[in-house]
């Protein structure tokens, strides 16, 4: 949780988030999915320049985005777009597999299965979260799972999930399928490391972040983990700071994923009442 | 002269949706939610409707706090940015249908072409058959494959805010389509609220909503606020947080009075100098 090379917990994920990106992917952006976007931006100004963009609220395809906005999606978009494909095709789950995407469970076990549909009980739940939207369709044809989590703890990493929302559909290296049909758990990041999946499809510590220790990663999670516990995280280097703060979120939107519900508050009318001026600068 | 035959008043059009109709409402949580018509049906006091959306949500609040709503169908719902849509999120079990994306466009699709169900292999292995009994498991005849049957889903009334609207209501966007075009092909009867009737029957760009699917055509300017509608204006984030916290504090009856009790969607509650944009 602590703050690394003055970097802070959206932007080492971001940053993480990044390196696993390759160039000629198709980063998939639903609403309200920041950190991946800043990743997936931060990867094109790096070493995938002809990373594109499926931006959901845009409904279309973009070769690249001038910065991440709370309000002004279509407007960022406007003259950068490829392709406006029928919206239902996209989401009649015909199998892209090029696209990448990265989710962000409200609770997820050590298998990758994930929740974003309710809290407690399917017949009368505590809570019901915004829903599956299309998690339930592509994680079945998604060929590798992406999942970021901005806050590592054991209300979100836990042993069972109240709902299966969507998850692999193969584990480990157990079972074959083909190119084209079927989903493994790939990659999870969180603030504390990035994880991956044994040959039993369990999740596996790949590398801690720059000060994390094994016990507070115990701590944290709800489920036994194991893996590589000294390797470290290259941490964001001062030229990706420098894009993600100057030229990818000069706003802060990021920190909406990260901060507690007060300032997160704060942070949002802020963002809300200058970035028309701010991308209208850049687009000038 | 053109024939103005269905252009007609918020009032008028409501009165073509009937209690316990099937509604689609197009849009997205953030864009050209039909909120003029929305407020209207609450209005009216409209009951027993089942709303299907795809993504919903400051629609799918203001129906739930007027008591509209007999039963949700959507792939999520959710103020987004701002949160929680926090009547959804209480809402009864026994009122809320969990969709995905694919659910309903299979489901659509299958009424547009008139079969019973269309072939998906979403789901299978997630945990929404438990809660959706209706979606039934079938062997593809051709390979050895299960498969899910994603059944037909007739829409009675699609509405559908849009940019601009010919007389007739041949309507579009230059902004985010969602699936308001599959909405209005599967729907028996189409209205369309637009920022702007057009003099003529010229369509001013892409059309989203053909007139042969349009019963009545309604001219609503910011009739998508609290959402957005682009490129005239955008989602009214301050109203949103305002809303939530309002909610929290008062519950449903807070809804219904900061909607509800002016007759226009362009009055002084709005900023719009705020919402406006001009890049």
């Amino acid at each position: 949780m602590s703050e690394t090379s003055g970097a802070s917990r959206s932007e080492i994920i971001a940053t993480c988030i990044s390196r696993e990106i390759n160039d000629g992917d198709v980063i998939g952006l639903g609403l309200g999915t920041f950190i991946p976007a800043a990743g997936a931006m931060l990867a094109q100004q790096t070493h995938a320049p002809t990373v594109d963009f499926f931006l959901s609220p845009a409904g279309a395809y973009v070769h690249d985005l001038p910065m991440l906005t709370l309000t002004l999606s279509e407007w960022a978009a406007r003259d950068r777009v490829i392709d406006r494909p029928k919206l239902s095709e996209v989401f009649s789950q015909e199998v892209h597999p090029d696209h990448v995407e990265f989710f962000r469970p409200a609770q997820m076990d050590a298998f990758g299965r994930f929740n974003t549909s309710l809290i407690g009980s399917l017949d009368a739940p505590k809570l019901r979260l915004p829903g599956a939207a299309g998690i339930p369709d592509v994680t079945a044809t998604l060929r590798r799972l992406f999942y970021y989590v901005p806050r590592h703890d054991s209300r979100t990493l836990v042993e069972t999930v109240d709902f299966v929302t969507g998850g692999p559909t193969h584990f480990g290296t157990e079972s074959s399928c083909s190119p084209y049909l079927g989903s493994r758990a790939f990659r999870l990041i969180t603030d504390l490391g990035v994880f991956g999946f044994d040959e039993g499809g369990r999740m596996e510590v790949v590398s801690l972040h720059e000060e994390v220790t094994r016990d507070e990663v115990h701590a944290h999670t709800g489920f036994s983990l194991d893996g590589k516990w000294d390797e470290r995280t290259e941490p964001p280097t001062g030229r990706e700071l420098e894009l993600l703060r100057e030229s990818i979120d000069p706003l802060g939107v990021m920190l909406l994923e990260t901060l507690p519900a007060k300032s997160r508050q704060e942070r949002l009318l802020y963002i809300y009442n200058n970035e028309r001026h701010v991308l209208e600068e850049r687009m000038r | 002269m053109t024939d103005r035959a269905k252009v007609t008043t918020l009032a008028d059009a409501v009165r073509l949706i009937p209690d316990s109709a099937t509604v689609g409402v197009g849009g997205n949580s953030q864009s050209r939610k039909p909120m003029a018509l929305i407020r209207e049906m609450v209005r009216q006091g409209r009951s027993d409707l089942t709303v299907v959306t795809f993504l919903g949500g400051i629609d799918v609040e203001l129906l739930l706090a007027g008591g509209c709503v007999k039963e949700v169908r959507a792939a999520l719902v959710s103020l987004d940015l701002v949160g929680l849509a926090p009547l959804y999120a209480a809402i009864d079990p026994a009122k809320c249908v969990c969709e995905t994306e694919a659910s309903l466009v299979y489901g659509l699709r299958a009424s547009a072409a008139g079969v019973s169900f269309l072939p998906s292999r979403g789901t299978l292995h997630t945990d929404i058959p438990k809660v959706r009994g209706d979606l039934k498991r079938v062997e593809s005849p051709y390979e050895d494959e299960e498969l899910i049957a994603m059944p037909a889903l007739q829409i009675d009334v699609a509405l559908i805010h849009t940019s601009w609207s010919t007389p007739l209501g041949t309507a579009g966007t230059e902004g985010v389509p969602v699936l308001d075009r599959l909405l209005s092909e599967a729907a028996r009867q189409t209205i369309v609220t637009t920022e702007q009737v057009l003099p003529n029957e010229d369509p001013l760009g892409d059309v989203l909503v053909r007139r042969s699917r349009t019963t009545a055509v309604v001219e609503a300017k910011f009739g998508a606020h609290p959402t957005g509608c682009f490129p005239y204006y955008r989602q009214d984030i301050a109203f949103l947080a305002s809303y939530a916290a309002q909610v929290k504090e008062r519950g449903a009856e807070a809804a219904l009075s900061l909607f509800t009790h002016s007759s226009q969607p362009e009055d002084k509650r709005v900023d719009r100098e705020q919402i406006l944009v001009q890049l």
